[in-house]
């Protein structure tokens, strides 16, 4: 608690502080959905992710760093016309969801890349994201149920019109905070790749369409299905008020 | 759970249904480690109002040439990705590309520059980039095959609507698709599937082209 106080005096004072990145560890990842016939084992190097979302003071920074970005500047070929449209003006930031301590919104995927490899960074791979998340939560004593109650919970009600503060609340076991909660995330495979085809409706699919898809039928799966769906709802220019990003990092191997 | 058991029953006659045959496979070498082939991935919808020759990365071609895709103003391109080593689909797709440039209009035809793009940024290196060329007799004017980082390869593949996806194994999952540019860069027209008719897509290049000398 004193952490986020030291660190909201900071923001007040000086302006965005860069997320202290989060380390990592390698290891194998059981992706939790069904992208073929059988679940996929991946090996993920060990990487860097940023343990907060990318606030709107943050993000204002870098579009005065580099205008091109600006949403009265940004090609239409990167970006939705809502790009940051809740902002008062191109470099003022507003009340609410617009406020300097809250998770940037109404940005595209090329803003939130253009965004991370400014920082030196890149997004997380769709796998990186998941294996972190599933990492803190597995290192957490939340149980399956309690888990996917609080998804469903922010999933009827993502409150987009007041987001809180980044980092708000007490960070998980390995320190990320907001993974779950806040606002969606952008990763840079974001599209939901099913080799059956995915011809299917996802949204509007039947039981059947979805149960395709999950290894296991349990509230927990189905909760995380959700976000798998989700993200394949969008495409690269969508910038909608429950979507933000954070940057992950490579490790840099020793010589 | 009445719902649980709903979907239960509606995926094993799902599973029943998809057993049932696979068309002309996009990735079928030698050492796909899952056995099977897959139906390629679907393209995804793009804007086609706005120039792609806003991206500035740099690629590096079969001839250890740089280049960006703006270089390419002033003409028609068409684009392909594809990788190395890819022995069903692709090589099917590049002379798609061929079939379509020969169908075009003299002028057009030689006017209009040829981009085929690997997903594969670890294996298609420019030299190799130069064998596959060399290998198939597609070392030819105007055509570039084009090494790039595996972010730019990302930005170019989602701007085009390509969906992919390294398997990890050497192949890759992608969707198969041939899109026209017309001289500032805007797409013009895309081709999804392989052996497709050259007609609509030529069409679409060489109205464009008419649109243009009008003004």
């Amino acid at each position: 608690m004193r952490h986020s106080i030291f660190f909201a005096a900071l923001l007040i004072a000086s302006g965005p502080v860069p997320a202290e990145p989060v380390r990592i560890d390698g290891g194998y990842f059981q992706q939790p959905i069904l992208l073929d016939e059988n679940t996929r084992e991946t090996y993920i190097d060990a990487f860097y992710l940023d343990a907060r979302q990318v606030s709107n003071a943050e993000f204002l920074a870098f579009v005065r760093q580099e205008p091109a970005w600006q949403r009265d500047r940004i090609p239409r070929l990167f970006a939705q016309p809502n790009y940051l449209k809740h902002w008062p003006q191109a470099l003022t930031l507003g009340q609410r969801s617009a406020a300097d301590d809250r998770p940037v919104t109404y940005v595209s995927w090329y803003a939130a890349r253009a965004y991370c490899a400014a920082q030196g960074g890149r997004l997380p791979s769709l796998d990186e994201w998941e294996y972190a998340a599933a990492l803190q939560r597995n290192a957490s004593n939340q149980s399956g149920s309690e888990y996917a109650h609080a998804l469903f919970a922010w999933y009827t009600n993502p409150k987009s019109r007041d987001l809180a503060p980044v980092a708000a609340t007490e960070p998980g076991p390995l320190g990320l905070h907001d993974m779950h909660g806040l606002v969606l995330e952008w990763v840079e495979d974001f599209q939901l790749l099913l080799t059956q085809g995915d011809k299917t409706d996802l949204l509007g699919g039947s039981c059947g369409d979805t149960a395709r898809f999950m290894p296991k039928f349990d509230e927990e799966h189905y909760a995380t299905f959700f976000r798998y769906q989700s993200r394949s709802n969008f495409n690269a220019r969508s910038t909608t008020s429950t979507l933000g990003f954070r940057c992950a990092y490579n490790v840099e191997e020793p010589l | 759970m009445s719902l649980k058991r709903h979907c239960l029953a509606s995926l094993a006659a799902l599973t029943l249904g998809l057993s049932s045959g696979t068309a002309l496979a996009h990735s079928g070498h030698a050492h796909h480690h899952h056995g099977h082939h897959h139906e390629p991935l679907p393209a995804a919808t793009v804007n086609h109002q706005d120039s792609l020759y806003h991206v500035e990365d740099q690629w590096t071609d079969h001839r250890g040439q740089s280049v960006a895709l703006g270089d390419f103003r002033g003409q028609p391109v068409l684009i392909t990705m594809i990788y190395g080593n890819c022995n069903t689909a692709c090589p099917v797709l590049v002379n798609d590309l061929t079939r379509i440039q020969t169908d075009l209009p003299k002028t057009l035809r030689q006017q209009t520059r040829v981009l085929v793009i690997s997903f594969d940024s670890l294996h298609d290196t420019p030299d190799a980039l130069a064998t596959y060329a060399e290998e198939r007799a597609l070392d030819r004017e105007g055509w570039h095959f084009l090494h790039g980082e595996p972010h730019q390869i990302r930005t170019l593949a989602t701007l085009l609507g390509v969906r992919y996806r390294d398997n990890g194994d050497g192949s890759f999952d992608h969707s198969n698709l041939i899109a026209a540019l017309d001289e500032e860069g805007k797409i013009v027209h895309r081709s999804e599937g392989l052996l497709q008719p050259t007609q609509p897509i030529v069409q679409a290049i060489s109205e464009r082209a008419t649109e243009r000398s009008k003004h």
